[in-house]
């Protein structure tokens, strides 16, 4: 038993050693790494440890940090009712765009790409367009207004659907619906180029030999061959639409306001913007970061799992 | 303090005016006014900027007036109105010099003179539509209003209350707003709404003031 454990240790030494010996032979390498290292550490790593620190002190900005250990995540989840409001809004809100979206995504990336070149392009240049142009969802806080002269409204008196301007974002009722319909709209996002270049590069090969050995139709031929070539773009494009999926907050505070009437469209991330900036209780807020960091990560891994699997 | 009589029936005003007298909840108040649909309208005195500006086809033909009120016991109208405001704050520190410097910043800040020179030079660029509105009413006397304007608005600062920002302040505005859109939406009971939401504002005012060591009294 001794001489096991002795000889397992003494090979991860012999390992270390000789991987330490590689990369100090290889240090260009590593030197060209650095300006990505640096960057990456300073804004993506340090601010996520000094949020798991603070969220474990009670920090309002003008006094220092005072250490309460786990008081902050206890009053989260026990005694935050809009904790929960927004937690259910922001799954909601996930478990609609998020798979709808990316489904939506990959069939339009797969319509268009049976056009001709130059008509795909235009087509990827309007599905895309959203997305680039940052801020443009604030047309839809036109569209939906309360004024009897917002479009929508005055669309519906017109043909007299309605008798009296309905206060799309105002009312409870209304809001959460149409922050769904306008993420939803917003979805065709970096995932959707990634598909069309993807399906670019499906080898052509691959379907002949598919439609020779018995595949029948289109749609076989979607999840047999297309599908497993492109996992790679499937997994970032899941990524990319679970993180976006649960930090939606850009949306519901353009749209509903901030704060949003009796905390419809509260989702985690507009109530980390209220108990930080509006209540400068950053230990809270920090907290709240935390937790959505843990729900991130773990939806991350089982969506990733499950993609694994797609088409074998 | 919300939940006493006068604040329930003053509720109930206001949130009649739109559920029974169908006032259009959201609109755009320049537009409106420029288009006629709107003849008169209920406004904060900074709309005078826009107005002027962005309505040179009506220039001349509109006023403003002090507020419509309410006829008291005694015949007099109580048109009281609140307004917001933006402040300075200082830090404190230990350092009595840093202490003194800011002191004698504000104070200069403050001053009529520096906020004349302010309203003047910030029109004289931007034209009338950066009509500054001080806080110093020495100093409003001597920006760019006519005469007329001078006393309606001098009329109606006299009449002007401010309202106490206590900690947890924030809530009391939030609440209000929802308690407002509730019964405007569902045409729910005014007294009940807003005795529910007098809870939940008394509750975060608590929370807040606990917080700071502040006195609460029930």
């Amino acid at each position: 038993m001794q001489s096991v454990f002795g000889k397992y240790w003494s090979m991860k030494r012999e390992n270390l050693r000789y991987n330490w010996d590689k990369a100090r032979r290889m240090k260009v390498c590593y030197l060209f790494l650095l300006p990505y290292a640096v960057l990456f550490t300073t804004f993506i790593i340090l601010p996520i440890l000094t949020s798991i620190y603070y969220s474990f002190t009670y920090y309002n900005i003008l006094e220092p940090a005072r250490f309460i250990g786990f008081q902050n995540y206890i009053n989260l989840v026990l005694q935050d009712e809009v904790f929960l409001t927004a937690v259910k809004n922001t799954f909601v809100i996930a478990v609609i765009v998020g798979p709808i979206g990316y489904i939506l995504s990959f069939l339009f990336a797969w319509f268009i790409n049976e056009l001709p070149r130059w008509l795909r392009t235009i087509a990827v240049v309007v599905f895309y367009a959203p997305s680039i142009a940052g801020g443009a969802y604030t047309v839809f806080s036109i569209i939906f207004r309360g004024d009897a002269y917002g479009y929508l409204n005055s669309i519906l008196l017109q043909f007299g659907l309605i008798d009296a301007p309905y206060l799309w974002l105002l009312d409870p009722k209304y809001i959460l619906p149409v922050v769904i319909i306008v993420s939803l709209w917003m979805s065709m996002g970096s995932g959707f180029l990634s598909f069309v270049a993807g399906l670019q590069g499906v080898d052509r090969s691959m379907y002949e030999a598919g439609y020779v050995d018995g595949i029948r139709n289109r749609w076989q031929e979607l999840y047999f061959i297309t599908l497993p070539s492109m996992k790679p773009m499937l997994l970032f494009g899941a990524v990319m639409s679970i993180t976006g999926a649960f930090n939606v907050s850009d949306v519901p505070r353009a749209l509903a306001g901030y704060p949003s009437t009796d905390y419809a469209a509260r989702t985690i991330v507009t109530h980390l913007f209220d108990y930080g900036f509006s209540r400068f209780e950053m230990g809270y807020a920090s907290a709240i970061a935390t937790v959505l960091f843990l729900i991130m990560l773990l939806c991350n891994k089982v969506i990733q799992s499950a993609l694994r699997k797609v088409g074998t | 303090m919300i939940d006493s009589e006068n604040g329930v029936t003053a509720f109930k005003l206001y949130t009649s005016l739109y559920n029974d007298y169908g006032l259009p909840t959201v609109y755009d108040f320049v537009s409106r006014f420029r288009s006629g649909e709107m003849p008169i309208g209920l406004a904060t005195y900074s709309q005078f900027n826009t107005l002027s500006v962005s309505a040179p086809e009506i220039r001349n033909l509109w006023d403003f007036a002090p507020f419509p009120g309410t006829v008291k016991a005694d015949g007099t109208v109580d048109n009281s109105v609140h307004c917001g405001g933006v402040c300075c704050m200082m830090i404190a520190t230990d350092d009595e010099n840093v202490k003194n410097n800011s002191w004698e910043f504000l104070k200069w800040w403050v001053s009529t003179e520096t906020q004349v020179r302010f309203g003047r030079e910030i029109e004289s660029v931007l034209g009338s539509s950066a009509r500054y509105t001080t806080a110093n009413t020495e100093a409003l006397k001597q920006l760019a209003w006519s005469g007329d304007q001078l006393k309606v608005l001098e009329e109606q600062m006299a009449k002007t209350v401010g309202f106490r920002e206590i900690a947890g302040g924030y809530s009391t505005t939030r609440h209000m707003t929802n308690a407002i859109r509730r019964v405007i939406n569902n045409k729910e009971d005014a007294r009940e709404t807003l005795l529910t939401y007098a809870r939940t504002i008394n509750e975060e005012i608590k929370v807040k003031r606990r917080e700071f060591n502040l006195p609460l009294y029930e």
